[in-house]
């Protein structure tokens, strides 16, 4: 549902059935469930090993969703296994051009994500990542996670553990 | 919330209408359906359970009446590992209803729950822990969150409540 620029309403104006669904019913179905586009994964898939460079996480679907608003929450949800000294790092690639985490071409000194790993895991851990893109501007975007490593060490767990990349206009 | 529909030309703007469109889908969308509880200086709690448990039910279970089929659930607190001999790890996850949203326990996938904490071998090794996802597919209705918790990883493992904060919540989106 489409979202209408709230309007002031002037004296003596006629309350025309095509005003007030604009108005009232199309902003309030778009208020009550506004664009959003999830995926979780509560099933097997594949692991997939990190590499140096950054990659898209081959599980997770490119979000595409239409703002109205222009500011956009991202959530994800993740677990990896890695060595001490590891490093995870994690962007998320706009409208297949722009990196949320410097508005540009090339992403950031520091990513969206940079999660240092003190210790040695094989069960792995959790790491959980929210972010606002603001001012994405009106119309569709789309959002590609992606994830690199200092090593080729840690493995982004697919299997029997929980992953989502979840996108929603706020 | 009552869901929006278009008028028909012609059709009569009554208070009913207004009230209902107007005024409760107003006051719903300004205060959506949400329960948040929070715990500043409870006792620490341990877990040995392998499989999940309550962490306590009289206080974090949720329950909210929904009209749409989405919402957001969240868990946040500290984990403290108090062994420097033995890696400490916990899972948590969320019982909707009568079912687990992350790990279904009656198989292989998701044994590491929706969140999963692992400590370092050292004593009183504290880390924070935060997951927050949307569940989709919910029926209106009444629903009841209730976060649960294993030890994954050694014999036991703490959820610390003393000085510390915990929150679960769920709101609907």
């Amino acid at each position: 549902m489409s979202w209408n620029t709230p309007k002031t309403w002037s004296t003596n104006e006629v309350l025309s059935t095509i005003l007030l669904n604009q108005q009232i019913m199309e902003n309030g179905e778009h208020l009550f469930r506004r664009p959003r586009a999830v995926f979780a994964s509560r099933s097997d898939l594949a692991n997939q090993t990190m590499t140096t460079s950054p990659q898209p996480v081959t599980a997770a679907p490119v979000l595409e969703l239409i703002t109205y608003t222009g500011n956009v929450e991202l959530i994800v949800n993740a677990h990896f296994t890695a060595n001490s000294g590891n490093i995870i790092y994690m962007d998320i690639l706009r409208d297949n051009k722009y990196w949320v985490s410097s508005n540009k071409l090339a992403i950031s000194l520091a990513p969206l994500l940079v999660h240092a790993f003190d210790y040695t895991t094989s069960t792995g851990r959790a790491i959980g990542l929210r972010h606002i893109d603001r001012n994405v501007g009106t119309g569709l975007h789309s959002y590609k996670l992606y994830a690199w490593s200092n090593s080729s060490a840690p493995v982004l767990l697919l299997t029997g553990a929980f992953f989502s990349f979840e996108a929603i206009e706020t | 919330m009552n869901i929006p529909r278009n008028l028909l030309v012609g059709e009569g703007l009554t208070i009913t209408k207004l009230n209902r469109y107007v005024r409760d889908n107003t006051n719903y969308l300004f205060s959506r359906p949400m329960r948040v509880v929070t715990s500043r200086n409870l006792s620490n709690l341990i877990v040995t359970s392998p499989t999940p448990v309550p962490i306590d039910d009289s206080l974090y279970a949720l329950k909210i009446t929904m009209v749409g089929n989405e919402a957001k659930i969240w868990i946040k607190g500290l984990f403290m590992t108090d062994n420097a001999t033995t890696t400490q790890g916990a899972a948590f996850d969320f019982l909707i209803d009568n079912f687990f949203y992350a790990s279904s326990m009656n198989s292989s996938p998701h044994t590491r729950g929706l969140t999963f904490v692992l400590g370092k071998t050292t004593a009183n090794y504290e880390q924070s822990f935060y997951c927050e996802t949307i569940v989709q597919n919910l029926s209106p209705g009444i629903h009841t969150f209730k976060p649960r918790w294993f030890r994954l990883i050694g014999s036991t493992a703490t959820l610390i409540r003393s000085g510390a904060l915990f929150q679960v919540g769920v709101m609907e989106i």
